[in-house]
C-alpha cells in the first residue's frame, strides 16, 4: 500500500464528506472506504521499521550505522 | 671485460645508489600533469617545471589523506623519497604528502568554475525540483562511517520509519572523493525506486569540502534523475554543490528533517480526517433522518385515510357548532322562563298570601280603609288556604299601623 496515495484518498473523502452532495448511501460507502484508509494508513504508521541498506558492490546489506564498518 | 650484470642487477645497483639521505623525505615543488587515479586508488602522475619532469606515485593510503583534489596544471608541493621502479627502470618519487601551493590560486579557479556552471544555468531557482512528500526510499549519499549517515538515519527512525534508506557508500575527502561522489549519483539512476537523494557529510574544513566543488560532483547532481539535498555540513560557506542541489540543508540532520514528514504530525491529521469523516456522515444521517420525518408528514397528509379523517373532524366541529348553538338557544329560552316566572311569582298575590297576608273583602270591594265597614257587616277574608267570614264587631283608626316601620316607640307625636 502506498501511504501517500491512501492519504491523499482519505483527504478527498472526507473533504466530500463535508462538502459533497451526496447521496446517503454512497455516502455510507465513502464513509465505509475511509475508515478502512485510515486504518491502513494507522497500520502502516504503528507497524513501521526502518529499513537501513548498505550498498555494496551492487548488492545491498543491512547496515546500521552504530557499527562502523 | 667483467661478467656482465643483468638489468635487474644493475637497477638494483641503482636503487640502492639512489637510496640516499638526501632522496629520502624530500620536498619538491612543481606543477602538476597528468594525474590519474587507478581505481585501486593509487595515483598517478607527473611533477613538472620549465626545464624538468619526474614521475610520482602516491598509494592509496596516503591519498586518502589529501586535503585537496588534484588537477593537472596545479602548482604543488610534494614530499616524498626517491626510489627505482624496477619494472620499467625508471626512477620515481614515492609521495607522502601533496599540498597546493597558493590556495589563492585555487579560489580563483572555484570563482570561475561557479561563474561558468552558473552561466550554463545550473544553479537556477527555476531549475529546483520539489522534494516528495512522502518519500518511500531515501538514498543517503556520505561516508559509512561518519557522523552524518548515523544523525541521518536517527532522524529518520524518529520522524517516519516508513522509508527505506539505501546507503550508498561514498569517500567524502580527498582525491578520491570527487569521482567516487560522482559515480554514486550517477548509479542512483540504476535505482528507479530511490524517491530522493541526500549527499552529505559532516563538517570540516573548507579544503575538507573540497570534493563538493568539483566539476565532476556538480555536474553529477544536476543529471541526478531524482531531487538531490545537499549536506555538507558548513554553516558558512557555500559549495557549488549546495547551489546546484534542489535543497541545501546545513547539517545531516537537518537533510533528513526537510526529506521525510513527521509521523507525529502526520498521525494528528489522520485523527483531524477521522473527526471530519465522522461529522461529514453523522450530518449526513441526520438530515436524511429530518427529511424523511418530513415525508412521511407529508405523505400522512395525502393520504386517503388523511382525508376521510379530515372530513369526519369536520363533521363533528359541525355537530358540536349544532349543539352548542341548540343548546345556548335552549338556555336562553330556559333562563327567560325563569326570569319571568320568578317575576310573575314576586307580584302573585298567593304569593303574598303565604307569607301570612290576607285580602278581606267586603260587598266585593277590598277592605282598605275601617271606614269603609260598618257594625255588623260580613267580611270575607281570603287567606292562603282558605276564606274566613267574621263580623264586624268594631273599628278604630289604626295610627301605629301607618307609622314609619322603622319608628322608633316614644317617637310618634
Amino acid at each position: 500500500m502506498n501511504f501517500e496515495q491512501t492519504l491523499k484518498e482519505l483527504e478527498e473523502i472526507a473533504a466530500k464528506l463535508e462538502h459533497g452532495d451526496l447521496a446517503l448511501e454512497e455516502a455510507l460507502s465513502l464513509y465505509v472506504h475511509g475508515v478502512e484508509a485510515l486504518q491502513a494508513c494507522q497500520a502502516l504508521l504503528a507497524e513501521a521499521e526502518q529499513k537501513v541498506e548498505l550498498l555494496v558492490k551492487e548488492t545491498r546489506k543491512p547496515f546500521s550505522p552504530q557499527a562502523p564498518i | 671485460m667483467a661478467k656482465p650484470l643483468s638489468v635487474f642487477e644493475l637497477t638494483s645497483i641503482v636503487r640502492d645508489a639512489l637510496s640516499i639521505e638526501r632522496l629520502t623525505n624530500v620536498w619538491v615543488s612543481g606543477e602538476l600533469s597528468n594525474f590519474k587515479v587507478h581505481t585501486s586508488g593509487h595515483c598517478y602522475f607527473t611533477l613538472k617545471d620549465e626545464r624538468a619532469s619526474m614521475r610520482m606515485v602516491m598509494w592509496r593510503s596516503k591519498a586518502a589523506s589529501l586535503t585537496f583534489r588534484p588537477l593537472d596544471g596545479m602548482k604543488v608541493l610534494a614530499r616524498g623519497s626517491i626510489s627505482v621502479y624496477e619494472r620499467d627502470g625508471n626512477y620515481q618519487l614515492y609521495v607522502d604528502k601533496l599540498e597546493p601551493v597558493g590556495l589563492g590560486s585555487l579560489y580563483l579557479a572555484l570563482e570561475q568554475l561557479k561563474q561558468r556552471l552558473a552561466a550554463e544555468g545550473l544553479f537556477r531557482t527555476e531549475r529546483k525540483r520539489p522534494l516528495p512528500g512522502f518519500p518511500r526510499v531515501v538514498a543517503v549519499l556520505t561516508s559509512p562511517t561518519g557522523a552524518a549517515v548515523r544523525d541521518i538515519v536517527t532522524v529518520m527512525e524518529r520522524r517516519w520509519p516508513l522509508a527505506r534508506v539505501l546507503v550508498f557508500p561514498v569517500v567524502v575527502q580527498g582525491a578520491e572523493a570527487a569521482p567516487s561522489i560522482a559515480s554514486a549519483l550517477s548509479a542512483v539512476a540504476d535505482y528507479p525506486e530511490i524517491d530522493v537523494v541526500v549527499l552529505g557529510r559532516g563538517g570540516g574544513s573548507l579544503e575538507d569540502l573540497w570534493a563538493f566543488n568539483d566539476e565532476l560532483v556538480v555536474r553529477a547532481i544536476f543529471a541526478c534523475p531524482v531531487p538531490v539535498v545537499s549536506a555538507v555540513g558548513h554553516e558558512t560557506d557555500f559549495t557549488l554543490a549546495d547551489l546546484v542541489a534542489d535543497l541545501r540543508a546545513p547539517t545531516p540532520s537537518a537533510a533528513a528533517l526537510s526529506v521525510v514528514p513527521d509521523r507525529q504530525e502526520i498521525e494528528r491529521h489522520l485523527t483531524q480526517l477521522a473527526s471530519r469523516m465522522q461529522r461529514g456522515i453523522g450530518g449526513k444521517i441526520s438530515t436524511s433522518r429530518q427529511y424523511l420525518d418530513y415525508l412521511s408528514v407529508r405523505f400522512q397528509s395525502v393520504s386517503p385515510a388523511h382525508a376521510v379523517a379530515r372530513k369526519q373532524q369536520t363533521a363533528e366541529a359541525l355537530l358540536l357548532r349544532m349543539q352548542n348553538a341548540v343548546e345556548r338557544r335552549l338556555q336562553g329560552a330556559g333562563a327567560s322562563l325563569a326570569q319571568q316566572a320568578l317575576r310573575l311569582q314576586a307580584i302573585s298575590p298567593l304569593n303574598v298570601l303565604a307569607r301570612g297576608y290576607s285580602v278581606t273583602r267586603v260587598g266585593g270591594n277590598v277592605l282598605k280603609s275601617e271606614g269603609d265597614v260598618a257594625l255588623g257587616d260580613t267580611l270575607t277574608t281570603t287567606l292562603y288556604s282558605g276564606i274566613v267570614y267574621s263580623v264586624v264587631t268594631g273599628k278604630e283608626e289604626a295610627h301605629e299601623l301607618r307609622a314609619d316601620p322603622k319608628g322608633i316607640r316614644g317617637n310618634r307625636g
